[in-house]
């Protein structure tokens, strides 16, 4: 950790300097009054002005479900079947509301991200006729992008489902819930079945396996570490420093292989960051990556794109679990960033965890939140989040293009300073 | 494999004269099955030869090969459940499990490593090599092969070798059938499967839900690794197929006349789909031409239709006990398959409790069974009328006795 912090405030004057220069690029754009607005509605304002201003510079809006979906049989069933299911309380409600209004808690913009990307990489014109791109993206990589978030929508929806192993517990609601576990599986498959064909119909089988191997990662994660009865995923207990093992360098291991290994649990920084990219790292890596790979980009460009959307991911997970601990002090996740690195510091801290899981009773959440904030964690949080702002600069300087290389940038830099003020608030 | 031993075939003659002597002795009903249990035998006879042996001293003195022919002509001719031997078409019967012996060995551990090698977590492990444990028919991957063998046979002739790139295609198929009967155990709530307890019973929903999307993961891959953008395409459409055929057995507002039509689509969505282009992947691998791969699409095709067809009428006729999994299950779920459709013509829907077992008895009086038995015969039927077009080859003649197989299962 001191390590980190001397490397931390090192890389910190460089990112410094480049944020006040894409201030000053945003700045003019800020028109409306947010001074009297709270910190969830600012933000809210500001987020959705860099993303409407990211999805005009590759063309038009990226979410893949547009006009042509809500024509599609399938989708249309779907909305029949799931009008059954209000008033049922099925988790499937919940999560539909959120895809179809759009939050950044979903990390809705995993499309549009590759898109950029996609754009700010550029692709040789004289390779493509004129009806292969438009706006600078190519169709492929536009329908790339769409396979991806249709991947971690497919992947969202199956996480839905409510476990009905005890038939008699659930009572006369079990009829209506296993209707929606049938929703929630045939909705996924066949979100997951469309993925598989689309790849097909790019005809690049290198980007087939690359983003196939994305929701291997995707489950890897969800199985990744202990769990609690509702499969609430639980923090490892803090190792001892004689097993600590080399610090997870996810850059550079042969990413078509499994991941990691279960050997970084209980190591602090290591486990989230591995945590984070099966969860979210790796679909939005590879999805940058593949697109790099349509475009015939090259393997080093491959690379800066897999590691750029790497960090992408990692930056987002850092802000929203801040955001999560902050906003939701009775309920945030266990295996968020403040957890995880105060459990580093302090190990003792575990006892929380352990306690609960011992004499099978809910974790004490509002204990365990001030004996977070009473680490160093957020501290630690700060510098981890300015290092990532940093590298994400500096990869994304790599790509030639400079108007989606400076969406991208800004994308990263709302995300960033936002949560640093949940930090400092 | 230009060398076949004669030991692989049982001549039908032999055969024929003591299935003769054999009806009169035994009365009993003998189980014929395509695969037994046991963790390594893949050969059918060798293990029918054993029950009829150890039940029935009368016929001990039989040579081994034709005491084994001898039970299975018993059971076409004995079980109610046998919908009848296709036309002989001058072969000797040659059982498809045990001349594909040595590329079938080891298929489920194959499936096993590739799933193991993917992942760190033991859990995911063992939820997704559950059904791999080498207790099923392995009819999709027997299929695949002997396809691929026949195909290269007709292609390339007598010194054709099977591709290590089909044999990926065989795995592939049977993990897409896992991946499938893993969420089908979810959506249908059953308690069995292979004659134990099924996923959803022994593990959290959720997790059995992310076990299936795996193994579809790791099948994906293997399809990209094949590198051939033909064989993405025609595999990637069986995942399709497969979910919509889910979807269309969730809700059916169909009129009667089209209930039918219906269920075929979805039949063959649901079943023929993997084995049809699974099929046609492999003739596509061995470089054969269009006709050639439609040829074998087609088989695949009727294959697939007869296969669950006869599937439909077990559910009716055979126990829970030698299916593995509970009967009338579908039923049950108010699921209407080819028996009930054909003997529907004047029931109604369900409404009271007793209803399920007023259908069933209803279904047994109707000519619903004898009607199902018919259209998978002429289902195997045509699946035999295509793969007669193929190279003669012990391998073609497989496919041939495969849709004969199929056809004269019990379980």
């Amino acid at each position: 950790m001191r390590k980190l912090i001397r490397i931390c405030s090192k890389n910190y004057r460089v990112s410094y300097a480049v944020q006040q220069n894409i201030r000053t690029f945003s700045s003019s754009r800020q028109a409306y009054q947010v001074g009297d607005l709270g910190v969830g509605q600012r933000e809210e304002l500001a987020w959705r002005e860099v993303v409407s201003e990211a999805e005009q510079i590759v063309g038009y809006p990226t979410s893949f479900l547009n006009l042509r979906w809500l024509f599609n049989d399938e989708i249309a069933n779907t909305a029949i079947h799931l009008r059954k299911l209000v008033g049922t309380n099925h988790p499937l409600l919940k999560s539909a509301k959120n895809l179809l209004i759009g939050s950044k808690s979903n990390l809705q913009s995993v499309g549009l991200i590759i898109l950029l990307v996609s754009k700010a990489a550029g692709f040789k014109s004289l390779d493509y006729t004129r009806d292969q791109y438009e706006s600078g993206v190519l169709h492929a990589q536009r329908a790339l992008a769409e396979v991806v978030e249709m991947k971690r929508t497919g992947h969202v929806i199956h996480k839905t489902m409510v476990n009905l192993q005890e038939k008699q517990k659930q009572g006369d609601k079990y009829n209506d819930l296993l209707y929606g576990n049938k929703i929630v599986l045939l909705t996924g498959d066949y979100l997951l079945a469309q993925c598989l064909q689309h790849l097909g119909g790019l005809r690049n089988n290198e980007v087939t396996e690359l983003i196939s191997s994305g929701l291997r990662d995707l489950v890897e994660g969800d199985f990744f570490g202990e769990h609690d009865k509702d499969n609430n995923p639980l923090p490892t207990q803090p190792k001892g420093s004689n097993d600590v093992i080399g610090p997870y360098d996810w850059e550079n291991e042969d990413n078509l292989q499994k991941l990691g290994s279960n050997d970084y649990l209980g190591q602090g920084k290591d486990e989230w960051m591995l945590r984070t990219m099966l969860t979210s790292g790796s679909i939005l890596g590879k999805g940058c990556q593949a697109a790099m790979k349509l475009a015939k980009r090259g393997e080093q460009m491959e690379r800066d794109a897999y590691i750029l959307g790497g960090h992408f991911a990692i930056l987002w997970q850092l802000y929203l679990d801040v955001k999560e601990f902050f906003t939701h002090p009775y309920s945030y996740s266990l295996v968020g960033a403040p957890v995880i690195l105060a459990l580093w510091e302090y190990p003792t801290i575990y006892g929380h965890i352990l306690e609960a899981k011992l004499e099978k009773k809910p974790v004490e959440f509002k204990q365990l939140y001030y004996a977070v904030r009473s680490t160093r964690s957020m501290e630690y949080l700060s510098m981890l989040l300015d290092v990532e702002f940093a590298t994400i600069l500096k990869y994304s300087d790599k790509f030639p293009i400079e108007d989606a290389r400076l969406a991208l940038q800004k994308m990263a830099m709302t995300v960033h300073s936002e949560a640093l003020e949940y930090i400092e608030k | 494999m230009a060398c076949l031993s004669s030991s692989r075939l049982c001549a039908r003659v032999q055969d024929k004269l003591l299935c003769q002597f054999g009806h009169k002795v035994r009365k009993q009903t003998v189980f014929v099955k395509l695969k037994p249990p046991g963790p390594s035998p893949l050969r059918i006879f060798g293990k029918t030869n054993q029950r009829a042996t150890t039940c029935e001293p009368v016929c001990g003195s039989a040579s081994a090969a034709a005491g084994a022919g001898m039970v299975r002509r018993l059971a076409s001719s004995l079980q109610s459940t046998s919908t009848g031997s296709l036309p002989d078409y001058g072969t000797q019967i040659v059982d498809p499990y045990r001349l594909l012996e040595d590329d079938l060995n080891g298929i489920y551990e194959d499936i096993r490593s590739e799933l193991e090698r993917n992942t760190n977590q033991a859990e995911l492990n063992t939820i997704a090599t559950y059904y791999f444990d080498g207790q099923g028919k392995a009819l999709r991957p027997m299929v695949a092969i002997l396809m691929a063998r026949a195909v290269n046979y007709h292609v390339y002739g007598e010194n054709s070798a099977l591709l290590p790139s089909q044999r990926q295609v065989a795995m592939i198929s049977e993990m897409i059938h896992s991946a499938s009967l893993i969420h089908d155990d979810v959506i249908d709530q059953s308690d069995f499967r292979r004659g134990k307890p099924s996923v959803n019973v022994l593990w959290n929903h959720k997790k059995v839900a992310m076990a299936g999307d795996f193994i579809l993961a790791v099948a994906s891959m293997m399809i990209a690794r094949l590198r051939s953008d033909d064989v993405t395409l025609v595999l990637s459409q069986v995942v399709t197929d497969l979910v919509q055929g889910e979807f269309m057995q969730l809700g059916s507002k169909e009129t009667e006349n089209e209930r039918f039509a219906h269920y075929l689509t979805k039949t063959y969505r649901k079943t023929a789909s993997l084995i049809a282009n699974s099929v046609k992947a492999v003739a596509l691998l061995s470089g054969a031409d269009e006709s050639t791969c439609e040829l074998a699409f087609q088989y695949g095709r009727n294959l697939g239709l007869a296969f669950q067809l006869v599937d439909d009428l077990l559910d009716f006729v055979s126990s829970a006990q030698a299916m593995g999994k509970p009967t009338a299950a579908d039923l049950k779920l108010g699921l209407a398959t080819a028996p009930v459709l054909f003997a529907c013509e004047k029931m109604r829907r369900f409404a009271e409790p007793g209803d399920v077992e007023k259908a069933f008895e209803l279904v047994h009086k109707s000519r619903g069974l004898e009607q199902t038995r018919f259209l998978a015969r002429q289902h195997g039927a045509e699946a035999a009328r295509r793969a007669a077009d193929l190279a003669d080859s012990p391998y073609q003649k497989g496919l041939l006795v495969t849709a004969d197989l199929v056809l004269n299962r019990i379980k």
